[in-house]
């Protein structure tokens, strides 16, 4: 445990020293209020290319936020799959993963200081974005209910977090840090595709998360099948965690 | 087009913001070596400046070659 803490703090330093706490954070807020911003001018922005702005309707707040949500899915992911994708494979490579492992730590807190890392991060940066959407979306529209806020972001956080996971898991298997960051998103919109195409029989696809977040929003319940992919996605996350512990004790052993 | 008082204010947050993420990314790029950017230094500052948002979101994704 110990170990695990020493190593979750080296982790947020490093994250620090290259900037990644901030940058992360803000570009997640800029996607966040990007979305009530430009709706609020959208009137103008219309009339100024002459198309009469009654013919567009309003969004409602939570319409709104139901859209920024969207974004992190797409826009956010790039990012957050782009910035993790060398979490450990670029360790082993410059060396330094075995500067750390060749002293008594156990694969399983590397990995995990690792994955915390992310985690906290990740939260952060949608927490901050999802803030912003949020005050903007209150003062520029109607209010929306602070608990419709928070829930619908933590389940699209999970969503998030699964695909942050894959990226450690093939982080730990491969060599490429180009080919993790594509494979990751590639799992993302296929899993995507999938849900759509096969509405009945993936009832329990981590993708139905961003559907259900954005249900809460809308309608204040995220529908019968949200607790199924919860609990799944959780499960998911747990396994592909202990495969990556096992990925990166093979490769230690191999190299 | 014409930018009312409340306009303003909901634009100049967003330009703060922007312009936050720039001067983080030149002041990172100032500090690496030639060698730990990947292509030459002098084409990231015309990526990070010209590029707004985009430019330095680029930079600290793929611009940099350890520790990233």
């Amino acid at each position: 445990m110990s170990t695990w803490l020493l190593l979750f703090r080296k982790e947020m330093l490093e994250s620090t020293r290259n900037y990644k706490w901030i940058w992360i954070p803000l570009v997640f807020l800029l996607l966040g209020i990007s979305n009530p911003v430009t709706t609020y001018f959208m009137p103008q922005i219309l009339e100024s290319s002459g198309v009469a702005a009654d013919l567009v309707p309003v969004p409602t707040s939570v319409e709104i936020m139901a859209k920024s949500l969207s974004q992190y899915g797409t826009l956010g992911l790039l990012i957050l799959a782009l910035s993790f994708m060398g979490i450990v494979a670029a360790e082993r490579q410059s060396g330094s993963a075995i500067m750390v492992l060749v002293k008594p730590v156990s694969h399983r807190s590397y990995i995990l200081a690792k994955w915390s890392g992310m985690t906290v991060l990740t939260l952060a940066a949608v927490g901050l974005g999802q803030l912003g959407t949020w005050y903007y979306t209150n003062i520029l529209f109607e209010s929306v209910p602070f608990r419709l806020v928070w829930t619908s972001l933590l389940v699209y956080a999970l969503w998030l977090l699964f695909i942050n996971t894959i990226t450690l898991f093939l982080s730990c298997l491969m060599k490429s840090v180009g080919g993790i960051a594509f494979i990751s998103l590639g799992v993302a919109a296929v899993l995507a595709i999938l849900t759509q195409v096969l509405d009945h029989t993936m009832k329990w696809s981590p993708s139905r998360l961003t559907g259900a977040a954005s249900q809460i929003l809308l309608s204040g319940q995220g529908g019968g099948d949200m607790w199924l992919a919860i609990a799944l996605t959780i499960a998911f996350i747990a396994a592909l965690l202990a495969g990556s512990v096992t990925a990166s004790r093979r490769m230690w052993t191999k190299s | 087009m014409q930018l009312g008082d409340l306009g303003l204010q909901v634009i100049l947050p967003v330009a703060i913001i922007e312009l936050i993420l720039m001067v983080i990314a030149l002041v990172d790029l100032s500090r690496r070596e030639k060698e730990e950017t990947r292509g030459p230094k002098l084409l990231w500052v015309f990526i990070i400046i010209l590029g707004n948002l985009l430019g330095s979101v680029v930079y600290f994704t793929v611009g940099r070659r350890s520790g990233s």
